[in-house]
């Protein structure tokens, strides 16, 4: 008889959620959209594919915001050396909804009211006058 | 590669295809490098420093994904650090698109070489009794257990352990293994029960 051991996992997914606008708009597809093609979509790509997959997402990926936008994390990464972040809260154990894309260079993101539209659009989501849908990471499924 | 799947079709475009292999170095290896990290015994950003010769805020940088350009002197002080191999080497769309579809941070290990060691060791007492007997690694280098003629207990460390049948069993599993069937050096399989990968260690 020919016995193998062997140890059997099941891999982690977060499931990533997008906003979607009352005109049907969906930000981080959007968003993407409007990148530069190459490095900064293949890395938002990238970055999307890999966070998913971290049980536990922690400094630098993720960070907290303060004050009036404290009810808010972003998603960190640089591409070309610039920061981007896709700001959202977690919608439950192991969901994340992202409310919008943007960069952040020198202390300033871009759009510059970045922050100001997504705490619109989380409100706009719990509210009912907004939804969200799943993201499609750009995956080999 | 799925040629059907969303990223066959960016892969399509040149631009997107050269993004897509710096990609996976410089947004990609943050992650692995973190993962290697946390499964080294959770050695801390300030242990690998010391081990790597580097500062604890270049580490930091360096697992920053897209944080830092990584040259091989630096991915060589890292290995270094971890006191594992380090393996450049040109690969198909095919091959890169794989292995990074598959890489999971929670299960990343890539054994120091001295556990790699007593691993083989323990693999060349256990060859002895029969050719066809062998230990199996993960692709990573993690051993997780032998091919033998008889059934053995499992190693102390795995957590659990799973029996693949032989073919005159009723196996629920997508290949067949035998003794009349040639192994391959490694696959990997899907089961209800998860992910699976073995690879043959030649003894």
């Amino acid at each position: 008889m020919l016995t193998v051991y062997e140890q059997t996992y099941i891999m982690v997914s977060w499931q990533l959620r997008q906003y979607v606008s009352p005109m049907g708009r969906k930000a981080v597809d959007d968003w993407r959209k409007g990148l530069p093609a190459g490095v900064p979509r293949a890395d938002l790509d990238a970055f999307l594919k890999n966070i998913v997959k971290e049980r536990s997402w922690e400094y630098p990926v993720i960070g907290g915001l303060s004050g009036r936008h404290s009810c808010l994390t972003e998603l960190r990464w640089r591409s070309k050396g610039k920061p981007h972040r896709i700001l959202g809260y977690q919608l439950q154990e192991f969901e994340y909804l992202m409310l919008i894309g943007c960069t952040h260079d020198k202390k300033k993101y871009k759009p510059s009211d970045a922050l100001e539209t997504a705490l619109r659009r989380r409100k706009d989501v719990e509210e009912g006058r907004a939804s969200y849908c799943e993201y499609q990471l750009v995956t080999d499924q | 590669m799925n040629i059907n799947s969303s990223l066959t079709s960016e892969l399509r475009e040149k631009q997107y295809r050269d993004a897509y292999v710096s990609s996976q170095i410089r947004i990609g290896l943050p992650f692995q490098i973190r993962a290697l990290r946390k499964t080294c015994g959770n050695m801390t950003q300030a242990a690998l420093a010391t081990a790597a010769k580097m500062s604890q805020p270049r580490i930091s940088e360096i697992e920053s994904p897209g944080g830092r350009n990584l040259n091989i002197e630096t991915l060589l002080r890292l290995a270094s650090g971890f006191d594992v191999a380090l393996e450049i080497r040109f690969v198909t769309f095919s091959e890169l698109v794989a292995r990074s579809e598959s890489f999971d941070p929670e299960r990343f290990e890539v054994i120091s070489f001295e556990h790699e060691i007593d691993a083989l060791e323990q693999g060349s007492a256990a060859s002895a009794l029969d050719q066809d007997e062998g230990l199996f690694y993960r692709p990573s280098g993690q051993p997780i257990g032998y091919v033998t003629s008889e059934t053995r207990e499992p190693f102390a460390d795995e957590e659990s352990a799973t029996v693949i049948p032989t073919p005159a069993d009723e196996a629920p599993y997508e290949f067949a293994i035998g003794t009349d069937t040639p192994l391959k050096e490694s696959f990997a399989f899907h089961s209800d029960m998860g992910q699976h990968e073995l690879m043959r260690l030649s003894l």
